[in-house]
């Protein structure tokens, strides 16, 4: 402060070969305010989580004490919390460590076979010339926007009872009653369904803009369509489908809409999402678990996050800027 | 240890699907007369996915769509239009008592004299006798902090499920776009910009539900079992419930909409950072040679060149944002004025009143349908 208390005297007064002028002194100082702002905002922005960490450390009584702040003036941390909500966590609540695997038990079906489906699709509809074509694509893009809420009701239907059609007084079974509800297949096939349109739309793009010759190419080598789609579409799309799968395996990860509709009546399936809400809502018992639970729970998102960030982006940008 | 079964079953079993999918198009492919080939080819690589199209999406959409204007709680009862009559006549869901409190709004107010400001800033900008000149950054920002405001006085005064569902669009596509613009522009050329963009990034990969449990403890109310959030800590008055309290409503939806600021801020800004990186340089350049400073180059070179970017972010959010369902849950479950339609679409569907809960989902496709309007118009272009 005191710099800025003398600059108008002695700045005005004598511009001495150390001396910088007044005007220069407040443009240098002046553009240092947007960095200023920005490292403001960052730390504004990563404040609560980093608080819920230091919270996370904190032993039950050190928590109803105080804030996490008091870690600074009196620190003690403890795994404790997260021994507890990994292995014995208070009354109906299901181990975090089992929904930590079930939570795999959803996201890797419904992130590769979505994936595998997508893939022949795009293919087809980039390099195969059909009838209705051009009017499928814009049915798939149509679907993009959708919202999975125009599918939950018929969806829990047709998993608990098929689906039947009745013309002319007799009753077809197109689907059978497969008595799906309340099993992790019900959320990833959903899962599957929903991440399609945006899948097929991403990889379509991508492969689309493949170079013609390398097809061409291929086939005089003698190769099959499917030789072609194994051995240089794929590889080919590689970084595309990367992207794609960070997105959807996040997506189906974080998902709590779709795992409370179709799994949670099955407690010992339920992934971590639904676990949390319910340790939320079970109002005073095991508070404390908390932020060590929500931890449990982001450590994956969070681990692919900081290590693949670049796909993440290229997903994000590929599937917003170009479409 | 019955998780860790159920799981390597499941991916198993995705194997499976993925393996068998690729065999039975490589032995087709491989047999079949190059004629028949050649027709029946494409529906067999578009098959699956069609397949989970149709049956995941558009009969069930359909069906929804039937649903709606269906009698009984399972649809069994007939056509009708009470569903809809019954909801939008509901109080709860789109209600206009208080319309004549806008005027008084102070928020109207503010939007007004914003637009006053614009309008002054847009003649003096132009010069004298020469009209108006809209496109100066003081014109801009009231014009687009006028329209906020009016908007919020619009929907934090009429009250019911749908209003909200606007407001949140509002707010958070609004706000969410701004900062994100506002901070792709102030880490552009700044140093450790990864570093601080990754920051403000991070909360795009947590969950809504571990973002929710993240802001419950910033705006806790003390008690036996917890200590209370910062916000409580840092705020003047009384200890608030943020979330629910009588006192600050309808204002509590607002703390819930920041909790999706706080995510989707990352997004807008790491989308329109890469679209203003995509601005030829020469452009600036150019416009720096005739003159022009820093905030100029930005309003009149650089914001002109990336609308079509920031249009795409406020469709993309609008989307996310009409879909709001995990947070309004696992905040507050709905109660004290926070209710979303998505969130009655599934309550409704718990209680086992489909026909109630297909028209709240028909409801948010009404909302989306300009949006997917606008997505497809944008697609075909490239497509041809």
């Amino acid at each position: 402060m005191t710099t800025l208390d003398n600059a108008p005297v002695t700045g005005g007064a004598v511009i001495g070969p150390s001396m910088e002028p007044v005007g220069q002194r407040t443009h240098r100082i002046l553009s240092r305010v947007p960095t200023g702002v920005l490292w403001l905002i960052v730390v504004l922005w990563t404040v609560p989580s980093f608080g819920l960490l230091v919270t996370s450390l904190r032993s039950e009584a050190d928590q109803i004490s105080g804030g996490w702040w008091q870690a600074f003036t009196d620190p003690s941390f403890t795994l404790e919390n997260y021994d507890k909500a990994l292995f014995s966590p208070p009354g109906g609540t299901l181990p975090f460590s089992d929904s930590f695997i079930n939570s795999f038990a959803i996201a890797i079906p419904g992130t590769i076979i979505p994936i595998a489906i997508a893939c022949a699709a795009a293919y087809a509809f980039a390099w195969m010339d059909f009838r209705g074509r051009h009017w499928l694509f814009i049915g798939v893009l149509a679907m993009m926007a959708v919202p999975v809420q125009m599918s939950l009701v018929p969806l829990q239907q047709l998993y608990s009872g098929g689906a039947h059609l009745t013309l002319g007084g007799s009753t077809f079974i197109l689907i059978p009653d497969m008595d799906l509800n309340n099993k992790p297949i019900a959320v990833w096939l959903a899962h599957t369904a929903f991440g399609l349109p945006l899948a097929i739309y991403l990889l379509h793009n991508y492969i689309a803009g493949l170079p013609r010759d390398v097809f061409e190419a291929a086939r005089i080598d003698g190769a099959n369509h499917f030789g072609i789609f194994w051995r240089i579409v794929l590889p080919l799309a590689k970084p595309a489908i990367a992207a794609f799968a960070i997105f959807q395996f996040l997506w189906v990860w974080n998902d709590y809409l779709i795992s409370l509709i179709f799994l949670s009546q099955n407690r010992d399936a339920s992934p971590l999402t639904i676990q949390l809400v319910n340790l939320v809502t079970s109002r005073g018992q095991g508070t404390e678990l908390l932020p060590a639970a929500a931890f449990i729970s982001m450590v994956v998102p969070l681990i692919i996050f900081f290590s693949l960030q670049r796909y993440f982006v290229r997903g994000l940008l590929a599937g917003s800027v170009k479409g | 240890m019955d998780a860790l079964i159920s799981t390597v079953i499941n991916v198993v079993i995705a194997l499976a699907v993925v393996g068998g999918l690729f065999v039975a198009l490589n032995l087709v492919t491989d047999r079949a007369p190059q004629r028949w080939d050649d027709r029946i080819r494409p529906w067999l690589f578009l098959g699956p996915g069609l397949l989970f199209l149709v049956v995941g999406l558009v009969v069930p959409a359909v069906r929804t769509i039937v649903l709606s204007f269906r009698g009984g709680n399972d649809g069994g009862e007939g056509f009708t239009t009470d569903n809809w009559t019954g909801l939008l006549g509901s109080d709860t869901v789109l209600s206009f008592d208080r319309a004549g409190d806008i005027l008084t709004s102070r928020l109207l107010l503010a939007g007004v004299l914003l637009v006053v400001v614009g309008i002054v800033a847009a003649k003096r900008s132009a010069g004298p006798g020469a009209g108006v000149d809209l496109r100066n950054p003081v014109t801009n920002v009231a014009l687009g902090v006028a329209l906020l405001a009016v908007l919020m006085a619009v929907f934090s005064t009429l009250r019911g499920v749908i209003w909200n569902n606007l407001w949140w669009v509002v707010v958070v596509a609004g706000l969410a776009t701004a900062f994100g613009l506002g901070l792709a522009v102030l880490a552009d050329r700044s140093r450790n910009e990864a570093l601080a963009k990754t920051l403000i990034f991070m909360p795009m990969a947590i969950s809504l539900v571990g973002a929710a449990v993240i802001w419950k403890f910033i705006y806790d109310v003390p008690s036996s079992a917890q200590s209370g959030g910062l916000l409580n800590i840092v705020w003047p008055g009384d200890n608030i419930d943020f979330l629910r309290s009588g006192s600050i409503q309808p204002w509590n939806n607002f703390f819930i909409m920041v909790i999706m600021i706080w995510i989707q801020a990352g997004f807008a800004m790491v989308v329109l950072s890469a679209a203003i990186k995509g601005v030829p340089t020469e452009l600036g350049e150019a416009a720096r040679v005739d003159g022009a400073n820093d905030a100029q180059v930005f309003w009149r070179v650089t914001l002109p060149q990336i609308t079509s970017t920031i249009l795409v972010v406020i469709t993309t959010l609008t989307i996310t944002v009409l879909k709001v369902f995990d947070l309004v849950k696992a905040t507050t479950g709905g109660v004290a004025d926070t209710d979303v339609l998505a969130n009655r679409v599934y309550d409704t569907l718990r209680g086992g009143d489909f026909t109630t809960s297909s028209t709240y989902a028909v409801m948010i496709l009404v909302l989306v349908l300009p949006i997917m309007y606008l997505n497809i118009r944008r697609n075909r272009e490239e497509i041809r």
